[in-house]
């Protein structure tokens, strides 16, 4: 990778970190405006649009420079306290953060350059913000550009000039780090330099001397290809309290040339004359002792400990191969622990197995671990949607995040942002009452949305929960009834009627808005879910709002599996689906109409499924008297009847997918502790699968 | 003669740009994000017995801004002297004048070319 690559990656990360600060930081500031802002977050967002600055001319994009230019300038006001901050300025800043979001795409090659008319028309607003203060700023701005540049111009000219140099620097001038050694050699590149005098005068007696102090001054002439403003150059930085003149002379015949010195960083104490030898090594003096100082400085206590990086980036398909081997390395262990158990192994070789069985399962946490981040980024990003769907539906809503150190799998945290915006938007559309029709329900005006992660047996659990006016149970209902998707004369609980909403199809808003009635509903947001093995349940409670909990694996590359068997062959089917396994009794199965059957459970008829026959599984046919397996899958149970329980195991997930192609049905593939290859079940698919041709919705 | 320049910046880019730009003219470029990590990595190299020739800060830094790092350099005895460049993209004048008033030598306009990034150094550091 070259080093523009490089520098082009590095600037795209650091940016956007910077955007999705920005965007939090424009939002805390709103929420404070009225009050006093924090003028530690205003310089952070000052500086985050100041950093995209400084990186894009750095890295060669005028375009995004000239932007956030302009953006800086109004944030400086801000900043100065010179311009107000309200809806309208931030709305128009957030903007302005989205148009650099993907002009920093469209460098990373995904998406279109925001056109230059609209970058312009934003630039026009922010200019509205700065009034007449922006031709000033802009002068400014080039006139500085200006400076520099002439450090650049001015090379070689075709004619030979002379200049004569007064050089009095000011006395505290190595203070500021100029070394007037430095100064003549820089002179001395520029053509030939010649010291005509160097001023004792100002020199006291050595008693009296302060060797950080400059007491001599020079009389130079410089001849050569060079200009006037490369003599000024050299003096760019010279502070306030020196005195340089310099003045052109017609080029003479060169002058004595004994007198002429060639100076160099160390010539100078050697040809200056001997009364300044002794003073000239005062600019040397605290040099020296800065030397000595660093010599015999104490190291420090704990060497390395604060220096070095504290972490390294790792390609995730590294990451993703070294779970996969400790995968198989659990495993291989198992079996050589079963193997060696069998046979009647020493007390010695017992311990040894013991000791690395668990060795390796530290090293499975530990690998696992790596793949894991915390949800509050993803949660985070939620509170610009939100504002932006309360804005546009003059609704007002507070969102609430709770356990945003709560660790996810990283591929789990990519996967659920979509469903979780769908969510949220459906919250605030449908969920949320507006401040009228909430006052008039006795609530206070502002709604509440929380979005909460927590730990719960074996699982991570997301919440979202609104305090809005909760589902209308009787029109979905109706809704789902008018579809034909469940018989009129139905008997489903509250709890399943409300799990109708993820139905595909069925959406029970009064009007479409532009935001939730796209036409991706709530059925896609459950087999998103489902991709990622996790569940999605409803409470909802009419006036008091609804609460969706998502229960995800902590991670995808293992899975917690009850093993049964079918005929000759294993299955496993996911923990996280599992409700009990029961042994039913011969007369609880029912067939209705010889081609549904139900099995009764303590009174309650759950849908069968015939694993053998599903799966088209040769040998012996599953049996009442066998066992059964019960599910969920939302809000509803349904019995699998299998031959029998084998037990639970922890296994490492193969995708089946990538090595074979997608079965419907089956989640992936897993290598069980006695080395049988056993087919990981997709209860949700299955369910659908069973039931593709039933009335009722699944 | 040392040819050691820590960069502090809080912009990775910024300071990648520089320690490429440096590194290609010969010299030794050490990194710090903000003012106090300058002044810890300043420790840190002088406990190993490195001396630094010259500091290129940005002005405006999380934690410890520039003008302080520098202000707390000058009241070092080992850095009293060390030349320090500030790094700046703000336009105005008057932030050059904070930055020589605390104690800078020099400043830069960001964005720089590599050549003037590597003139300016030269004018203190060969």
């Amino acid at each position: 990778m070259g080093i523009e690559n490089e520098l082009k990656g590095i600037f795209l990360e650091e940016s956007r970190e910077h955007v999705a600060s920005l965007e939090n930081d424009l939002l805390a500031l709103e929420e404070a405006a009225g009050g006093a802002a924090d003028p530690e977050l205003v310089n952070r967002i000052f500086r985050a649009a100041h950093t995209i600055k400084g990186g894009s001319g750095s890295v060669g994009y005028p375009e995004l420079m000239g932007f956030t230019h302009t953006m800086e300038n109004v944030l400086d006001r801000v900043r100065q306290n010179a311009l107000a901050v309200d809806r309208e300025l931030i709305s128009l800043l957030l903007s302005c953060v989205d148009c650099i979001a993907r002009m920093l795409d469209a460098m990373d090659h995904a998406g279109e350059v925001p056109s230059e008319a609209e970058r312009a028309a934003l630039a026009t607003r922010l200019n509205g913000f700065l009034g007449g203060t922006v031709a000033a700023a802009q002068a400014a701005g080039d006139q500085a550009v200006a400076v520099v540049t002439a450090l650049d111009k001015g090379r070689k000219t075709g004619r030979e000039r002379c200049f004569r140099i007064r050089m009095r620097l000011a006395p505290d001038v190595l203070e500021s780090g100029t070394d007037p050694a430095m100064l003549l050699t820089e002179l001395a590149d520029h053509g030939t330099l010649a010291v005509e005098q160097v001023n004792l005068e100002q020199v006291p007696a050595l008693d009296a001397m302060d060797p950080y102090r400059l007491y001599l001054s020079w009389d130079l002439t410089l001849t050569g290809h060079v200009t006037r403003d490369d003599v000024e150059g050299v003096f760019i930085f010279v502070s306030e309290g020196s005195h340089i003149d310099i003045t052109e002379e017609a080029p003479a015949a060169p002058v004595n040339q004994n007198s002429t010195a060639q100076v160099g960083a160390l010539d100078i104490t050697e040809e200056a004359p001997a009364a300044a030898v002794s003073v000239e090594a005062a600019p040397a003096a605290p040099r020296a002792e800065a030397t000595v100082r660093a010599e015999t400085a104490p190291r420090p206590e704990a060497q390395g400990g604060g220096k070095g990086p504290s972490s390294i980036r790792v390609d995730t398909q590294r990451l993703d191969r070294l779970v996969n081997l400790v995968g198989e390395l659990v495993i291989g262990q198992a079996r050589v622990a079963q193997a060696c158990l069998k046979d009647g192994a020493t007390p010695e070789a017992i311990a040894a197995i013991e000791s690395i069985d668990r060795i390796t399962r530290e090293l499975q946490d530990e690998a696992m671990g790596m793949r894991m981040l915390p949800i509050g980024p993803t949660f985070v990003q939620f509170q610009r949607v939100v504002r932006d769907l309360a804005v546009s539906q003059g609704k007002q809503v507070n969102l609430e995040i709770k356990g945003k150190e709560t660790e996810l799998d990283k591929s789990i945290i990519e996967k659920i942002g979509d469903p979780l915006k769908h969510m949220v938007r459906n919250a605030v559309d449908h969920g949320l009452e507006t401040p009228a029709e909430r006052r008039a329900a006795g609530k206070p005006e502002e709604g509440t949305l929380t979005m909460a992660a927590y730990h719960q047996e074996g699982n991570i659990v997301i919440e979202i929960a609104d305090d809005g006016k909760g589902l209308n149970a009787e029109a979905i209902a109706a809704k789902a009834v008018r579809e034909g998707v469940i018989p009129a004369d139905h008997n489903l609980s509250e709890s399943q009627v409300h799990a109708l909403i993820f139905h595909p199809g069925l959406s029970t808003a009064q009007k479409v808005t532009d935001l939730s009635g796209r036409g991706v509903g709530m059925d896609v947001v459950k087999r998103n879910i489902e991709e990622l093995r996790g569940r999605v349940s409803i409470e909802s409670t009419p006036g008091k709002g609804t609460r969706f909990k998502i229960a995800l694996p902590l991670t995808l590359a293992i899975i917690d599996g009850m093993a049964i068997s079918v005929g000759p062959q294993v299955f496993l089917i996911p923990l996280l689906s599992i409700v009990e396994s029961v042994r039913p009794r011969p007369g609880d199965l029912k067939s209705v109409s010889g081609r549904d059957e139900w099995v009764t459970l303590r009174g309650e008829s759950l849908p069968l499924i015939r694993l053998h026959e599903m799966l088209g599984v040769p040998g012996k046919a599953c049996a009442a008297e066998d066992s059964l397996v019960v599910v969920e899958n939302m809000g509803r149970r349904y019995g699998l009847l299998v031959n029998d329980i084998l037990g639970q195991q922890q296994v490492v997930i193969k995708s089946i997918e990538q090595h074979y192609k997608a079965v419907d049905g089956v989640a992936g593939a897993s290598i069980l502790v006695d080395g049988r290859v056993a087919m990981i079940l997709d209860v949700a698919a299955l369910v659908r699968r069973a039931f593709a041709k039933a009335r009722v919705a699944c | 003669m040392s040819n050691v320049i820590l960069i502090v910046d809080d912009s990775a880019t910024i300071r990648a740009t520089v320690k490429h730009t440096l590194t290609q003219a010969g010299y030794d470029v050490r990194q710090a994000n903000d003012g106090q990590d300058g002044l810890n990595q300043l420790k840190t190299l002088s406990g190993t017995g490195t001396r630094v020739a010259m500091i290129i800060s940005d002005v405006n830094m999380p934690v410890m801004d520039g003008l302080t790092f520098i202000r707390n350099l000058k009241s070092d005895a080992t850095y009293k002297f060390t030349p320090v460049l500030v790094l700046t993209t703000e336009s105005q004048d008057s932030r050059k004048e904070e930055g020589k008033a605390a104690g800078a030598a020099g400043w830069l306009v960001k964005p720089f070319e590599p050549d003037t990034l590597v003139g300016v150094v030269r004018k203190f550091v060969r």
